[in-house]
């Protein structure tokens, strides 16, 4: 069991009387590829919130490598490897791309604290950056102002945000929304290279289940705050409580 | 590199012209006065310009610092006969350790808690400083602050030169990691969070090192006013930085130096003919904010035309 990289105990969240989430539990192994699924409102979005520590659970408790994160504030959990994407865009709109690299790539070193050395004399934040530049497929587009990009290339840049962070675990709030259905197999190409290097875990949400069928390892479904199935894709296809929730009924492509 | 070799004839020229100054209006003259008070509120506006242009937060509790400086430096000097440069430490020390305090105290709740908070904080030295008449002379405050130097020319250059250090210290300062770090709270704090970085430790240097040079140029500007007054540590203290910064321009370093060369020498003009000159400053505020929100600077560099890029794409 301490194989898992993530394991989410019995979760559940109210706002007020609404309860958006009830008794959530699953894990996610070292190197594997986690997408939940499920309807708009199922309560993916807040998942995820607790789990990155931007909301704190009304019961139940995160654990990330064996230790209890729930309700850590969310920079200690980035510098532990933990790091999330947003469904709404969420860059640093007046900065350069390779400055949303940069910054991040500065994150985690020493240096972040530096008061009165140039920031480009730290080569290896900038060499990171142009690498991830062209991972993620911005090459040449380092020195526009992220606010002037198309919506496929900003969420490409909040990838390569996340590579730069270098975490252990990502999670990945719906990196396609929004994004146009010609440019989207470009952005699955980008996470499936990521998994490829086999040195991420990674928790996706998504709607396009069909992209994702193929390099998932496990899909989880989530429905009015519950997760009613947690399984290899193959299994969750011919699931008839998923295709009932999911799909009123309809087969998933 | 590109951008260093554009800026070193500007610099130059503008190193020369603070030089000569002296020699071109007399030595002993007004003109060196006005002068003198430019330089020291470009370090002040600088010294907000930290918080509200390079970081995004708007304190309106500055001008405790500006009190702080111009009380410790002028009842040192005045009543204990320091030399006017040991008055320094303490300034920085007691400043540093406001700023420690105001930053606890308010950093952790929302911007506008935090703006109003500062605004109350700002205000007690103030009150004190009008309330506790032996010792600070209360709203008459203690005049017969000695100058720098008996020779003003020599005032002027010391300051000059502190000025200038400050500007190339900031240079250094807002292109560190750390400066850039506060860039990205501006950007996008929330985000600048989940990737890692503790923003209140960041908050809590950006308030120090603004504090503490907002306190040198209180300190410096009781040797040129020779009297240090409870207005100085006012909030309307805190608008005239605010009005430097936002009529110069904010996030670059020219920006507040513009504004405070603008400040000091209209308002200076304008006390001439009345003493109602902050109504001016009112209305030119307005029109600025308005027609102009980068201010000066930002409409000579050209970023008016990006904001109205902006708004083009926006509508689109």
């Amino acid at each position: 069991m301490s194989e898992s990289i993530l394991k989410v105990q019995n979760i559940g969240k109210s706002f007020g009387g609404t309860e958006v989430l009830r008794d959530v539990s699953f894990e996610l192994e070292r190197g594997k590829f986690k997408t939940i699924i499920g309807p708009n409102g199922a309560g993916k979005t807040t998942l995820f919130n607790i789990i990155s520590g931007v909301m704190k659970p009304t019961s139940g408790s995160v654990f990330f490598e064996g230790t209890d994160i729930t309700g850590m504030p969310t920079y200690k959990l980035a510098q532990m490897g933990l790091g999330r994407s947003f469904q709404v865009t969420n860059i640093f709109p007046r900065s350069t791309v390779i400055e949303n690299l940069r910054i991040v790539a500065q994150a985690k070193s020493n240096a972040k604290y530096q008061l009165f050395r140039h920031y480009t004399t730290y080569k290896d934040f900038l060499d990171l950056a142009d690498e991830i530049l062209v991972q993620v497929k911005l090459e040449g587009k380092g020195d526009r102002l992220a606010k002037d990009l198309t919506h496929a290339e900003q969420r490409k840049l909040e990838i390569g945000m996340q590579l730069a962070l270098n975490s252990k675990l990502i999670l990945f709030d719906e990196p396609t929304a929004g994004v146009s259905a010609e440019e989207c197999p470009a952005l699955i190409e980008v996470i499936r290279n990521i998994k490829r290097t086999g040195e991420h875990s990674i928790l996706l949400i998504e709607h396009k289940i069909g992209m994702i069928m193929d390099i998932s390892d496990t899909i989880a479904v989530l429905h009015n705050g519950v997760l009613i199935a947690d399984d290899e894709p193959e299994i969750i296809r011919k699931n008839k409580a998923v295709q009932d929730a999911y799909l009123g009924g309809g087969a998933i492509e | 590199m590109n951008n260093k070799s554009k800026l070193l004839v500007p610099v130059i020229v503008l190193i020369a012209i603070i030089i000569a100054y002296p020699f071109v209006v007399g030595q002993a003259g007004y003109y060196l006065s006005v002068a003198m008070k430019v330089l020291i509120m470009v370090i002040f506006a600088e010294s907000y310009n930290l918080l509200l242009g390079y970081t995004g937060i708007v304190s309106l509790g500055h001008a405790l610092f500006f009190g702080l400086g111009s009380y410790i430096s002028a009842i040192l000097m005045l009543r204990y006969h320091w030399n006017f440069w040991l008055t320094l430490i303490p300034t920085v020390v007691v400043c540093v350790l406001a700023a420690v305090a105001v930053g606890l105290l308010s950093l952790r709740v929302k911007a506008i808690y935090f703006t109003m908070l500062t605004l109350a904080l700002g205000q007690l030295l103030f009150v004190a400083a009008n309330k506790a008449y032996n010792f600070t002379g209360g709203e008459d405050g203690l005049p017969g602050v000695p100058g720098l130097f008996q020779s003003k020319t020599a005032s002027y250059y010391a300051i000059a030169a502190i000025t200038i250090a400050v500007i190339v210290l900031l240079r250094k300062f807002v292109s560190s990691p750390t400066g850039m770090v506060l860039q990205a709270i501006r950007e996008n704090e929330m985000r600048t969070k989940i990737i890692g970085y503790n923003v209140l430790n960041y908050k809590l240097i950006v308030l120090v090192l603004s504090g503490a040079l907002a306190g040198i140029a209180g300190s410096l500007y009781v040797t040129y006013s020779g009297i240090v007054y409870p207005a100085l540590a006012s909030s309307e203290r805190t608008m005239e930085a605010i009005f430097m910064c936002v009529i110069g321009g904010t996030g670059n370093l020219a920006g507040p130096a513009v504004g405070a060369f603008i400040v000091v020498v209209a308002s200076t003009i304008l006390n001439n003919f009345t003493n109602r000159w902050l109504l001016f400053f009112g209305i030119v505020f307005v029109v600025v904010i308005m027609f102009m929100p980068t201010g000066i600077t930002g409409i000579l560099s050209g970023r008016k035309k990006k904001e109205k890029d902006i708004e083009t794409e926006l509508v689109n």
